[in-house]
């Protein structure tokens, strides 16, 4: 009886001692299909009952998929313990992921891999065909650039969660109009870190986003990047949300929106849609770095939200806005500003021929 | 609005026309949250230049406008044509920390406009 009690604790020590439900599959090949490659990596993946897998690239270089990747749906992590990847594909078309999420698993990077996308509309580095879930940081370099409109480091169709710090350098870039960094294009968006990324977005005619949510924001840290967004005729955001934006940090970077020739440019944007409560601005800290907007036509906003903006410790840094013709507000709130700190930095705000303003509140 | 001290810069400008605040508080007729409520001093500087037009104001509030600090640094308005205010406050006092409470003035708080001008106005009760 002694006997069997003992097989039955060392068979379940056994099995304590085998990692459950983790899958490994390694990319010995830079090649697009066959044995080894990301291709077959992800269809091997995608076949895993796991709940935790990884893939892990043991040869450093490019890999240049011809076609469009499958779209992962089971929980995965990238390492890339063989040397950098970079995961580049051109002539993407219509709606296209570099890679792409199905029914929202966690994707995680513990490795350097940098994804470059491009195409004529619509392409994104990282596309969530539902929910985007990074697990962790998002600390590698996304790029994407379209000739016509669409261009996306990061888009879902619904919410997007990273899971730590956004660290890299995120590029986008379309020929017309839609550029976004980071976008959630259905839901919120929830970032538990910092953003200490160089992200730089442009369009050639209107919307370009740094980072954007169409409904609420949550940065749980500092902004202490560089966001940089431009546009041609009209419309730029460094960060925007639709409703409520909270950032429980400091403001320690720097964030700007410009538009070159025509109207409508953001710093700080939040509450961008025109009725409800839900349309406030939390900064948890300090704002001691450089927020501006530009536009050579009208309506040039530094920091700006429908309803409230609280700012919980000091102003210190640069608030700025320019407008060519009118309307130039630095830091404005629809309805309430407090400061609870002191304001000891600048505030600069200057208008072509009507209206501007330092701080401002209570327009409606 | 509610504001700490105020010992930085707030530079507004209009470059050829009119409307401009260093801090307006209070810019709809209707609402609340009209009032402009500085804790600390103001020992930074604050301008606000509408050249060629009207309405020029540093520090403006549609109701009451109080430091509880004191101005010790420089407030500064100009119109080119009229209306410049350096404190103003459209349809309530200016003040100092309470209705009981003078706002000490130490600094400059200047306006110049080819017409109207006022260093300090208000419509209601004013204690400095």
């Amino acid at each position: 009886m002694k006997k069997k009690t003992l097989q039955l604790v060392l068979l379940f020590s056994l099995l304590r001692s085998i990692p459950a439900g983790a899958a490994d599959f390694t990319v010995t090949s830079l090649a697009d299909t066959g044995a080894g490659s990301l291709r077959t990596a992800i269809t091997s993946l995608n076949a895993s009952p796991d709940a935790a897998n990884s893939i892990r690239f043991m040869t450093g270089g490019t890999i240049n998929p011809a076609t469009a990747l499958p779209a992962i749906t089971r929980n995965v992590d990238f390492s890339a313990p063989g040397g950098a990847v970079t995961i580049q594909r051109s002539g993407m078309g219509n709606g296209n992921g570099l890679l792409t999420t199905s029914g929202s698993p966690s994707v995680s990077f513990t490795g350097p891999v940098t994804l470059v996308a491009s195409g004529s509309l619509n392409v994104s580095a990282i596309r969530g065909g539902d929910n985007l879930w990074i697990s962790g940081s998002l600390p590698y370099n996304l790029s994407s650039l379209t000739t016509g409109n669409g261009a996306y480091g990061t888009y879902s169709r619904l919410s997007t969660t990273i899971g730590g710090d956004v660290s890299g350098t995120i590029t986008a870039n379309a020929g017309t109009f839609n550029a976004y960094g980071l976008r959630s294009g259905g839901g919120n968006m929830n970032i538990t870190g910092d953003i200490s990324a160089l992200i730089r977005v442009s369009a050639g005619t209107t919307a370009a986003y740094g980072v954007s949510a169409s409904d609420n924001m949550t940065i749980s840290g500092d902004v202490s990047g560089d966001i940089g967004s431009t546009a041609g005729t009209g419309t730029a955001f460094g960060i925007h949300a639709y409703r409520n934006l909270g950032i429980g940090g400091d403001v320690s970077g720097t964030v700007s929106g410009t538009v070159l020739n025509g109207s409508e440019a953001y710093g700080i944007g939040a509450g961008i849609v025109t009725t409800g409560t839900n349309r406030n601005l939390t900064i948890g800290g300090d704002i001691s770095g450089r927020v501006t907007a530009s536009a050579s036509g009208s309506g040039a906003y530094g920091i700006y939200a429908g309803r409230d903006i609280a700012i919980a410790g000091d102003l210190s840094g640069t608030v700025g806005a320019t407008a060519g013709t009118y309307g130039a507000y630095a830091l404005s709130a629809g309805n309430d500003l407090m400061v609870g700190g002191d304001l000891s930095g600048r505030i600069e705000a200057t208008a072509g021929t009507l209206d501007a303003y330092g701080l401002s509140s209570s327009y409606i | 609005m509610t504001l700490g001290a105020l010992s930085g810069t707030i530079d507004v400008d209009v470059l050829n026309g009119s409307g401009a605040y260093g801090i307006g508080a209070g810019m709809a007729a209707t609402g609340t949250n009209r009032n402009l409520v500085i804790g600390g001093d103001v020992s930074g500087t604050v301008t606000a230049t509408a050249a060629g037009g009207n309405r020029a104001y540093g520090l403006y509030a549609r109701q009451d406008l109080s430091i509880g600090g004191g101005v010790s640094g420089v407030v500064s308005a100009t119109a080119g044509l009229s209306d410049a205010a350096g404190i103003y406050s459209l349809e309530g006092s200016v003040r100092g920390a309470s209705s009981f409470s003078p706002l000490v003035v130490t600094g400059s708080v200047l306006a110049t406009a080819t017409g109207a001008s006022a260093g300090i106005l208000s419509w209601d009760a004013m204690n400095c």
